[in-house]
């Protein structure tokens, strides 16, 4: 007869358990997403150099681009040298 | 062109300049584009980017290449070893497949945020769009 108190106390910590790691899980899953982003925008300012003209240069070899990140306006540029 | 909108844009921080590739010339063009990537590894994109337009009638042999980059100041070693092996072809490659995919077809092709200009214009018609595109991004 004390059986039943005690398988329902049993189910209960699994079902506790269950739902603490799915929460965990969850967290974990889309947390490598954002910080797989967070590198690609904090590059995108911080890998240039400064050539000996004063204007930068891509060092990790993103995109080759003067002036912030942040700037309002983006002016993309498809060229060749010929 | 370029040195004017970077005084007016660039130094205030209102425009950003990115440079794609679109090397639809042959081979030699491509080459140039590859060596310029090579410079770029070294922090000496724009730089080598101004001899390449400086020295076009030259052409962009082989030889030429190698002869920029020494104009350059590059590490020639290095410099070699990224062209020799195309190392950074394949970054050439994908702007150029990045532009066929929205549209280019040509060069110049210039996108202001998401407005387009193609060829050569007049330095008034940069300044107009990037003031246009700087009102609607709030900032002017």
């Amino acid at each position: 007869m004390a059986r039943g108190p005690i398988t329902l106390l049993v189910l209960g910590a699994l079902a506790a358990t269950i739902f603490v790691g799915c929460a965990a899980g969850s967290g974990n899953s889309s947390q490598p997403s954002a910080e797989r982003q967070a590198p690609e925008t904090s590059n995108s300012s911080k890998a240039e150099g400064t050539g000996s003209s004063g204007r930068t240069s891509g060092e990790r070899l993103g995109h080759p681009a003067l002036g912030s990140a942040d700037a309002p306006v983006v002016m993309t540029e498809y060229s060749d040298y010929q | 062109m370029e040195p004017k909108l970077y005084k007016e844009y660039v130094e205030d921080g209102t425009l950003r300049i990115e440079w794609r590739d679109f090397q639809y010339r042959g081979q030699e063009s491509v080459n140039a584009a590859v060596a310029a990537r090579a410079a770029q590894a070294q922090g000496r994109f724009w730089e080598y980017h101004d001899l390449l337009y400086e020295e076009q009638s030259s052409g962009f042999s082989d030889e030429n290449l190698v002869a920029f980059a020494e104009k350059a100041d590059l590490d020639m070693q290095r410099f070699e070893a990224d062209y020799d092996s195309a190392r950074y072809a394949a970054l050439v490659q994908a702007d150029f497949q990045e532009g066929q995919s929205i549209g280019v077809n040509g060069t110049p092709t210039f996108f202001i945020n998401d407005q387009a200009l193609v060829g050569l214009q007049p330095i008034g018609v940069f300044e107009n769009a990037i003031e246009d595109a700087e009102r609607e991004a709030g900032g002017g």
